[in-house]
């Protein structure tokens, strides 16, 4: 109860962020299998492929593949731990020739 | 009658490569290596590339000769047709001429050909003996398959594993023309199976690929790598398109007010632009635009406040905002002009502007390429689709301004192998998903009621 005697609404807001957060188990079968055309592969993917596309981080460009389809940026920020999120952000990719040279440079550790 | 394509006889087939780098009025930042920070050089480059092409890489020669074994590989579809839209033009009902250059002709059906060709021939004159490539699709694999069977290179393609299952028909064009097409990640190099041992059904990527064709070509003997796009070398390549275009728009007494490319990795839009683009900058008006995918209404939308950590609400006031709510994460939120993906040049020149930049999204990219299949026949690729959704865009603009304009566009593949992408759009499969806006908006709204940092 509350000082005035009336019902505690507190867990209210909390109950409403589960039923939302709860519906993005939900999305996320219906998004994974939802297609869209990949520009650097040049086919359609799901989106089960672009949220795991590197690994354990998602394509750098799912958001801008996706976000006209559906609000996978929301979604991200929901999904992923926060740490997560500001790594996938901040991540700055090499040119592709300096791509190449450290990739030129691990191949050569495997012939070592 | 009036005229809908401009030819060039094969004696007129250009015989020099354009190269920008000549002309540009600031030079390209050298690329530096990530081990000790100094400019790459050509050593760093030999275990992958051939010197003649490294040095093709770097040159400040303004014109670079064609070499004849060259020529009379690209004469077989070369020079390629200029078209003019006229039905086009008509559904359009704008104060514009589209003129488009139809590398569709080619026998792999798209720009890339015009790449790997002189690609497989400088490293047959360079002794290479075998090729390694990755592809994602398929087109710039099925290019290359052609171009060393032409010069008696083995070649070998790692094909993403999701490409490999989906796209069979550029798997066995690969085939067809002799080459090794392997779905990657693949047991064959260390970087494949390090993949394989901690996920045994991974789809693969691009950048998995990568690594198991460089480190096939760093492994073996007498074997080089080949790169589809991106590289100064390989945009050099392509502009014999630009070139033979400006020739046959002199024909007809035509110069275009714009010229237009999709940009992926950048290969087929400085190819039809770069020629173009020296004119520019020797005072010419002309505007170059590149159309890449894809923009993204939703970047704009509301922030969050604070959210959860985590989906159990375990940590439900853990603030998830630490960039701060105005923060665009660059590389993320960029079209493909400013991603890693695309040229160097590209890139430069958009820096430069000297050209300029606009995106536009599957949906609206497909629906431009269906009129234009309803219109002029030929069905476009997918990635064609998207300057084909700015040549309309640019007609709008003309109408409305009651100018009269001279577009030309490149016409980069044909869609024959892609009918799949226009099934899925067709069908529907590609539509918004339903009702995300309103589901968004109401979770917005209660997390309005958290408390502000």
């Amino acid at each position: 109860m509350g000082a005035n005697g009336e019902a505690v609404t507190g867990p209210k807001v909390s109950l409403d962020g589960f039923v939302f957060f709860s519906k993005c188990y939900v999305m996320k079968e219906k998004y994974d299998k939802l297609q869209c055309r990949c520009p650097r592969l040049g086919h359609e993917v799901a989106f089960s492929y672009c949220r795991q596309e590197s690994g354990v981080m998602p394509c750098q460009r799912i958001i801008a593949c996706w976000g006209v389809l559906i609000p996978v940026e929301t979604w991200l920020k929901a999904e992923m731990p926060a740490e997560q999120w500001d790594l996938f952000c901040r991540q700055e990719p090499e040119d592709k020739l300096t791509t190449l040279v450290d990739l030129v440079g691990k191949a050569r550790k495997v012939q070592d | 009658m009036e005229r809908v394509k401009v030819l060039l006889e094969d004696h007129e087939i250009p015989r020099q490569w354009y190269n920008i780098q000549a002309d540009l009025p600031r030079p390209l930042r050298p690329p530096l290596h990530p081990a000790t920070g100094k400019p790459v050089g050509p050593d760093d480059l030999a275990p992958i590339f051939p010197m003649n092409i490294i040095e093709q890489e770097v040159s400040q020669e303004r014109w670079i000769d064609i070499p004849d074994e060259v020529l009379d590989k690209y004469l077989l579809w070369r020079p390629s047709p200029l078209y003019r839209a006229k039905n086009f033009e008509k559904l359009l009902d704008a104060p514009v001429r589209i003129y488009y250059k139809h590398e569709g002709v080619s026998p792999a059906g798209s720009h890339k050909p015009n790449a790997a060709i002189p690609m497989a021939y400088f490293n047959r004159v360079a002794g290479t003996r075998r090729m390694t490539t990755e592809t994602g699709g398929g087109q710039w694999g099925s290019a290359l398959s052609m171009a060393c069977q032409m010069f008696g290179i083995e070649c070998r393609v790692y094909m993403v594993k999701v490409s490999y299952n989906q796209k069979p028909y550029r798997r066995m064009l690969m085939n067809v023309w002799g080459a090794e097409c392997i779905p990657s990640p693949s047991d064959l190099t260390a970087a494949g199976r390090k993949i394989l041992s901690e996920t045994p059904d991974s789809p693969g990527s691009l950048g998995m690929a990568i690594s198991e064709a460089i480190e096939d070509a760093v492994t073996h003997e007498d074997t080089k790598y080949g790169l589809g796009s991106v590289l100064n070398h390989v945009l050099l390549y392509q502009t014999i398109g630009g070139l033979e275009a400006r020739k046959q728009l002199e024909k007809i007494g035509e110069y275009p007010d714009v010229v237009m490319g999709c940009a992926g990795g950048g290969s087929n839009f400085a190819g039809i632009s770069l020629p173009f683009v020296r004119d520019k900058i020797h005072g010419k008006n002309v505007s170059v635009v590149a159309a890449e995918p894809s923009s993204c209404p939703s970047l704009t939308r509301g922030p969050f406040a604070y959210d959860f950590g985590d989906i159990a609400q375990m940590t439900p006031f853990l603030a998830m905002h630490t960039l701060g709510h105005d923060f665009v994460p660059a590389p993320i939120h960029a079209g493909g002009l400013r991603y890693h993906g695309m040229a160097p040049i590209v890139s430069h020149l958009l820096e430069e502007r000297l050209i300029e930049a606009r995106s536009y999204n599957q949906l609206e990219t497909f629906e431009a390429g269906v009129k234009w299949a309803r219109t002029e026949g030929f069905v476009p690729a997918p990635e064609t689709n998207h300057v084909i959704a700015a040549v309309v865009e640019e007609a709008m603009r003309a109408r409305e301004e009651g100018k009269e304009k001279v577009i030309l566009f490149n016409w980069s593949g044909h869609g024959l192998i892609d009918l799949s992408s226009y099934d899925a759009f067709l069908s529907g499969q590609l539509a918004p998903y339903e009702l995300p806006e309103e589901e968004i908006e109401r979770a917005l709204r209660v997390i309005k009621a958290f408390p502000k940092p």
